[in-house]
């Protein structure tokens, strides 16, 4: 008995430094390996923001009043909004939103100090360009806020004047309550959206390697035909399924192991959360992907099959992730289908662990999917390569 | 005869609702040579896989070295080699890493792998070239690297599924001595084979057809016993027509191009000659050549296998093995 485990751990580790080899002699592929996912982290890592700053705007005030002037010097103050062009009539403005040269106009009436003077209802016109609905909205959201807080501080002044108005005294007798929003955003205080996705990004540069590399890897050796000569060497299943899956596996911990710490370091992002939890997290979330891996190269002959097999199933599982587009959103039919994929716990994890510092304790309803479908995809895999031997 | 090597009793294997392996029952003594002839589909590759422990008979019963196919396949599959027309090597490892990677799969220990690898190198001349990435070796070595990877492990048993598909002749002649050595050690022999020129050498030969065998014996037994009839080699021009002809004469029971002739298969050779004379003249078709020549192993597969054969005669005479 323990001269044929010997025996077998043998013949694995003769197929991983085989694999191994095979990896280091491929140039090409091996840069790609090691090199693709840094760049990726940085350029997704970078490009992944919703976060609005310097908004191009036009102003066209036909004011030119005191009034006017604060309005505009508010949006320039709040630091969102950049101030590209003044213009002297509305005409040219959509003109300037076709051409995305500009994204907010501010449009102020020539009458509006007067009409807020006589006690009239005053309006001021903000055009947003919203092709992009998440920025428009961020946008409108701020513009509204400037507006409000110029609105209010009128509202105040006159309230003051008044007082003196009716009691000549200097305390005030009449009280306007105000209430006024105290949130706090926690665990992100500053909203920075890159917080939010950069963990998402480290998961799906990893998502992405496991699975091409497992699949591609498994189905080489049935596109070159020496699947056949190891078949008929005294190689078991299981001996061939680990021989191949440790190299993989290896080099995906390597990159997860280079990709956080570079992560944490180029953008700043907090690491609230148990080290050793996240790792064993992600180890398992590595071997579902592995088993998604392996699943896909039981249906493909070719390796050029088997990565584009894995772009058709990373696309829908990166989507439906809630990595960028919040699960809630989404109509109910969809939501249900986020509940077989898996990068949807593991970016919940993910997150919570970097950001909010949770760990086991709160996150295992989102490990314990990863695990079930670890198993089921193995399972699956096992049992197609079984019927693809017959 | 010695030891049987390889034994099938009723062997049979079904996908389905077809067929692939129907009842084959055959033996294989130690140190033969064994062919497997017969069309593709015939049967021959599962055949090859049950025996070699890849597939499970669907029923009958099968034995390699002592061990059985329906049970003891991880034994059978460490006494045994294998090696495919598809060359399974790795093309991206050097020489020595093949040979490394296999020895390393069989369990050899270091002496006995530096010793077979260093057999390997020499058998397949290729001494100078370890260091050598396989994909860049020609054809022919590759081949003779692919069947010393095959017998590292120096197995009483080796299967070769169509091994020199592609090689040209000259490798091929030279993968057969190294065949002919192994056999007279006493390595047991199974091959498939298109080629047959290739199926002469083998000692006996299977003829398989839709799953069954349907001849077996040495090469000149074949001939001899399913082809009592002539074979008239005839060279003319406009061959295709000349075929098509000749083909509706009830005095011929095949006419067949083979080549740059047409081979026609008679039991009347004297009348089917006047009638091949006649019928051409009548059709402006010029005779370059006419003789009565030997049946050849192509001629016995080509009448085993064709499909009129196999609802007539074959069926009729009763099927013997030899």
């Amino acid at each position: 008995m323990k001269r044929k485990i010997l025996e077998s751990l043998q013949r694995i580790r003769w197929l991983i430094r085989k694999e191994f080899i095979q990896i280091a002699r491929n140039r090409q592929n091996l840069m790609m390996l090691l090199l693709a996912p840094l760049v990726q982290l940085v350029i997704f890592g970078s490009a992944s923001r919703l976060d609005v700053n310097s908004v191009s705007t036009v102003v066209v005030d036909l004011d030119h009043s005191r009034m006017s002037r604060d309005i505009v010097e508010g949006f320039s103050r709040s630091g969102y909004f950049k101030i590209i062009r003044y213009l002297d009539s509305y005409e040219t403005v959509d003109k300037l939103l076709e051409r995305n040269i500009a994204s907010l106009a501010i449009l102020i009436p020539p009458d509006f100090e007067q009409r807020v003077n006589g006690r009239r209802k005053a309006e001021v016109g903000v055009l947003i360009d919203g092709v992009d609905t998440i920025t428009a909205g961020t946008v409108s959201g701020y513009a509204q806020s400037i507006l409000q807080r110029f609105s209010d501080d009128i509202l105040v002044s006159r309230i003051n004047s008044m007082q003196g108005l009716l009691y000549d005294s200097t305390t005030p007798r009449l009280i306007i309550p105000q209430v006024t929003d105290a949130s706090r955003a926690w665990f992100n205080p500053n909203l920075n959206s890159k917080d939010f996705f950069v963990p998402g990004v480290v998961v799906l540069l990893l998502l992405t390697l496991a699975i091409i590399l497992t699949s591609a890897v498994i189905v080489r050796e049935r596109e070159i035909g020496t699947i056949e000569q190891l078949m008929v060497a005294p190689i078991s299943r299981l001996e061939l399924i680990l021989g191949k899956t440790i190299p993989c596996f290896t080099i995906e911990i390597v990159t997860l192991l280079t990709i956080t710490p570079l992560a944490l370091l180029l953008y700043d992002i907090p690491f609230r959360g148990s080290l050793s939890f996240f790792f064993g997290a992600f180890l398992l979330f590595l071997v579902t992907a592995s088993g998604i891996g392996m699943t896909i190269s039981a249906f493909c002959s070719t390796q050029q099959q088997a990565v584009l097999t894995s772009f058709m199933f990373l696309q829908p599982s990166i989507l439906l992730s809630g990595y960028a587009f919040p699960i809630e959103n989404m109509p109910p039919v969809i939501q249900y289908i986020t509940y077989l994929n898996p990068v949807r716990y593991f970016i919940t994890i993910v997150r919570g662990v970097f950001l909010k510092g949770t760990g086991w304790e709160v996150l295992w309803p989102q490990l314990a999917p990863i695990f079930v479908m670890s198993i089921v995809y193995i399972a699956w895999a096992s049992a197609l390569f079984k019927r693809r031997i017959d | 005869m010695d030891q049987v090597a390889v034994f099938a009793k009723d062997l049979t294997r079904v996908f389905g609702s077809f067929v692939a392996v129907d009842h084959v029952t055959f033996e294989v003594p130690q140190g033969e040579i064994f062919g497997f002839l017969g069309p593709n589909g015939a049967g021959k590759t599962t055949t090859i896989k049950i025996l070699c422990g890849l597939l499970t008979p669907s029923s009958g019963k099968g034995m390699v070295t002592g061990y059985d196919v329906n049970t003891e396949s991880e034994e059978i599959k460490k006494h045994i080699g294998y090696m495919s027309q598809k060359f399974s090597l790795y093309e991206d490892l050097t020489v020595s890493e093949n040979l490394d990677f296999f020895g390393g799969v069989y369990g050899l220990d270091d002496e006995t792998k530096a010793r077979r690898s260093l057999w390997v190198l020499e058998m397949a001349g290729l001494t100078d070239k370890t260091d050598t990435i396989t994909g860049s070796l020609p054809l022919g070595w590759k081949q003779r690297l692919a069947l010393g990877c095959a017998i590292l492990h120096e197995p009483p048993v080796l299967f070769l599924d169509e091994p020199t598909s592609g090689v040209d002749p000259l490798s091929r002649r030279n993968f057969w001595e190294l065949i002919n050595d192994l056999a007279s050690q006493g390595v047991t022999i199974f091959v498939t084979t298109h080629y047959m020129e290739e199926a002469e050498y083998c000692n006996r030969l299977a003829l398989m057809s839709a799953g069954k065998i349907v001849a077996l014996g040495t090469p000149s037994e074949l001939k001899k016993k399913w082809m009592p009839e002539s074979v008239i080699d005839l060279e003319c021009d406009q061959l295709m027509r000349a075929s098509e002809l000749l083909q509706k004469e009830p005095v011929f029971s095949e006419a067949a191009v083979f080549g740059s002739s047409i081979h026609l298969v008679t039991l009347n050779p004297n009348e089917a000659e006047e009638k091949i004379r006649g019928i051409l003249t009548n059709n402006g078709i010029t005779i370059e050549r006419l003789e009565v020549v030997m049946p050849s192993l192509e001629d016995v597969f080509v009448t085993l296998t064709s499909p009129e054969r196999k609802l007539g005669k074959s069926d009729n005479q009763p099927r013997t093995y030899l």
